[in-house]
């Protein structure tokens, strides 16, 4: 079976950048901008800082927000950016089985707040907002918009979505059911979710700081990060190969709804199958980028699986740059894992000050260079989904 | 790729719950007076303190995992090789919708938690694996109409590549009063019967329902009723230019939706033998997995069951005894199709 998939399209959009190469930029410079949304107003004081992306990141070429989901949109931003890269036209990935495989949370919810709260009232709701849900479900509009012809998925596993989408694609390409697969995963910023998000107490009203001392929780964020998988055999002499995706391991902690298991029991199990399908040990591993919430839960379990399974590798949580973008994660945190691969730096983890003292395993607070050719971008997820991929720089393989 | 047996079945919807209920409610023995979920029987399986934080739409996931399961022979076993794939159209909307209830009566800040957790769309996969010990990959999957063909899809991947040993595969969808209240605005005041084959008048009643199964490849004992064959999804196309199996009966996904239903009529050629049962469970974005549910039940049989009678101008044959050892079973969406098929074992 073939085992390892070239990558020759990378996309992303997110707070820290409206492209691959200004997103990886700035992170290396250590900017960040969190601060309260701007596309809707809340209650909470103080007010939660959110991760943002400017509404002049997005193309103009984009169905209009009245049509479409902000999360599709964001997914085609990203999806085009990643197209563009493989050196293909349109007209040749037309010809294509070319997949789409997206995660996301929001781009799936039914959860117009306006429209139930006048639905509730008793008036006769205009159906706006349901016909905009029902255009926009974010893996059939990306395959609609570029008019691409392979199978289609939109995977909604909370906030490993997007790694998960890439597993998920990967599998296709092995079984041979396309040719190529644009995978990764899409989020907007939801006022409902934010509120979500902020019942749960686990957003913080700072901005994010992932395995220090006194964590508070998350920020929320968004964007859309995505990849062009091939199967090998569809990749021409002299492409541009920018990386591979050599593993992918999921499992579950079937334990508690929104609390990870203690010891990671799914965690081990997910990295033991994408290290085996890796065909790596753990030393073979440059570096890893951890969920790395900054919800004290999250930051424990990662930093004690880490701590036993990757002793001495160095370790980032990106999220202090773009937010949690949820099901946006997977695809943002692997595009920016493999850009750095490729750009032979790593940002610093942003945010650690001071650094959990009791944790076992800290992340790098410097920007550092990248040894060596693999690294793992990771995933924990509400109800107890775990999920890494395993990816190789480009021109190594 | 690989074809797995589907060894278990567990289907849930107005006509009862299990494939003994579906059974009787196809042979005409009982008929749903409305599509709604009657969830008294989950409590022979989990007690009322384990689901009492659980919502319903979640429930009646538990009830059709715990069904299949136990049909399949594998209840109380070791299921840490038993992967999870959960497929909806919408999603658990009431739940949203108590969730949104809670912002609106109490105010951002005492914005209720527990739907909130109940409301994300992985949450009743969650509660299934956490309820019935399933440790293996997970996966839920929501987009609409073609949510069953592409969750049994990837089934097959999981299967080939030997990540799971066995799939629990379900899909649900409920209703609810926006649900309700969207189709009087798309279509005008409801009717009271769906006729699955007027194709051109909108005769669509909101159905609601679970229907979940159990693929294994090496199955270690005990029957099977049907082969996954085929699982394809397609995103922009009108439908299948072939299935392979042009001669075997169709069971289809027409459920009363003028928008779609002639474009059913537009694929299939005349002659071809047809059978829809939406009539039973009614209109869902997840129907087709009651249609795979019940072509498998046939397919064991050697008939499919009889459905609502092909009126005159339909070009199609009524499918009945199968001359062939395969179903496809076809479901069109908005845009793009699904489409499962399946053989004889």
């Amino acid at each position: 079976m073939i085992q390892h998939l070239p990558i020759t399209g990378l996309g992303c959009i997110c707070a820290a950048g409206p492209d691959v190469q200004s997103s990886l930029t700035s992170m290396l410079r250590g900017e960040r901008h969190p601060a309260p949304a701007l596309r809707f107003a809340t209650d909470h004081r103080p007010q939660l800082p959110v991760f943002e992306v400017p509404q002049n990141y997005l193309t103009d070429d984009l169905p209009p927000e009245a049509d479409c989901l902000r999360t599709s949109q964001l997914a085609m931003v990203a999806a085009a950016e990643a197209l563009r890269g493989c050196g293909r036209t349109m007209v040749e990935l037309q010809t294509l089985r070319v997949g789409v495989c997206i995660g996301t949370t929001v781009g799936s919810a039914m959860n117009n707040e306006e429209f139930y709260r006048q639905f509730r009232q008793g008036e006769e709701p205009e159906m706006g907002p349901i016909n905009r849900y029902l255009r926009s479900n974010p893996a059939a509009t990306v395959a609609a918009h570029f008019q691409l012809k392979g199978p289609v998925a939109t995977l909604v596993n909370a906030c490993s979505s997007g790694t998960d989408a890439i597993g998920l694609a990967a599998s296709w390409l092995r079984a041979g059911l396309c040719d190529l697969a644009l995978a990764g995963g899409a989020d907007e910023l939801c006022r409902t979710t934010f509120n979500g998000f902020a019942s749960l107490q686990i957003a913080a009203a700072e901005p994010v700081r992932p395995f220090a001392a006194e964590r508070k929780g998350l920020n929320l964020g968004e964007g859309a990060g995505m990849l062009l998988l091939g199967h090998p055999d569809i990749v021409r002499e002299g492409e541009r190969v920018q990386g591979w995706l050599r593993g992918y391991g999921s499992a579950t902690d079937a334990y508690h709804l929104t609390a990870p298991h203690p010891e990671g029991a799914g965690l081990r199990r997910a990295i033991a199958e994408a290290l085996e399908q890796a065909a790596c040990r753990p030393e073979d591993i440059a570096f890893i980028n951890a969920h790395g919430t900054g919800t004290p839960d999250n930051d424990r379990v990662e930093s004690r699986v880490l701590a036993e399974l990757f002793a001495g590798i160095p370790f980032v949580s990106s999220k202090g740059y773009t937010g949690h973008t949820l099901g946006a994660a997977g695809g943002i945190e692997a595009v920016i894992t493999l850009a750095s691969l490729n750009a032979g730096e790593v940002p610093a983890s942003i945010g650690c000050e001071p650094p959990d003292a009791e944790l076992p395993a800290l992340p790098e607070r410097r920007t550092f260079p990248v040894t060596g050719g693999l690294a793992i971008s990771e995933s924990l997820a509400f109800g107890g989904n775990n999920s890494l991929v395993i990816l190789e720089g480009g021109g190594a393989s | 790729m690989i074809a797995p047996l589907i060894t278990g079945l567990g289907p849930v919807g107005g006509f009862g719950a299990g494939v003994g209920a579906l059974r009787n409610a196809l042979a005409g023995e009982s008929r749903p007076e409305a599509y709604r979920v009657d969830l008294t029987p989950l409590e022979r399986y989990l007690n009322r303190r384990a689901t009492r934080r659980i919502d319903r739409f979640s429930q009646i996931g538990l009830l059709g995992a715990c069904l299949a399961l136990e049909d399949a022979g594998l209840s109380g076993g070791d299921l840490s090789r038993v992967g999870l794939i959960l497929s909806s159209g919408y999603g658990p909307l009431r739940t949203t919708f108590s969730f949104l209830d809670s912002v609106l009566d109490d105010g951002d800040c005492l914005a209720s938690p527990t739907h909130f957790s109940n409301s994300v769309h992985n949450a009743a996969a969650a509660h299934i694996g956490i309820q019935l010990g399933l440790t293996a990959p997970c996966m839920s999957l929501s987009q609409f109409e073609l949510s069953v063909a592409s969750g049994l899809q990837l089934a097959r991947c999981w299967l080939a590549e030997r990540r799971v040993d066995a799939v629990l595969f379900g899909a649900i969808d409920e209703s609810c009063p926006v649900v309700d209240y969207c189709y009087r605005r798309y279509f005008g005041p409801a009717g009271e019967r769906l006729e699955p084959w007027v194709l051109q008048r909108q005769t669509a009643v909101p159905g609601e329902g679970g229907c979940f199964m159990v693929l294994q490849v090496d199955p270690s004992a005990g029957r099977s009723y049907a082969r996954l064959d085929r699982a394809e999804v397609c995103g922009i196309s009108p439908g299948p230019k072939s299935t392979g199996s042009e001669d075997a009966p169709w069971v289809l996904g027409c459920d009363g939706h003028a928008g779609i239903g002639p474009r059913y009529a537009a694929l299939l050629p005349a002659g071809s033998q047809v059978a829809a049962y939406a009539g039973l469970y009614g209109a869902l974005p997840v129907g087709q997995a009651f249609d795979v549910t019940i072509a498998a039940l046939g397919l064991e049989g050697g008939a499919l069951y009889p459905c609502d009678p092909l009126p005159e101008g339909l070009a199609w044959q009524p499918a009945g005894h199968l001359g062939s050892t395969r179903v496809n079973c076809l479901k069109l969406a908005a845009t793009g199709w699904g489409l499962v098929g399946l053989e004889s074992v």
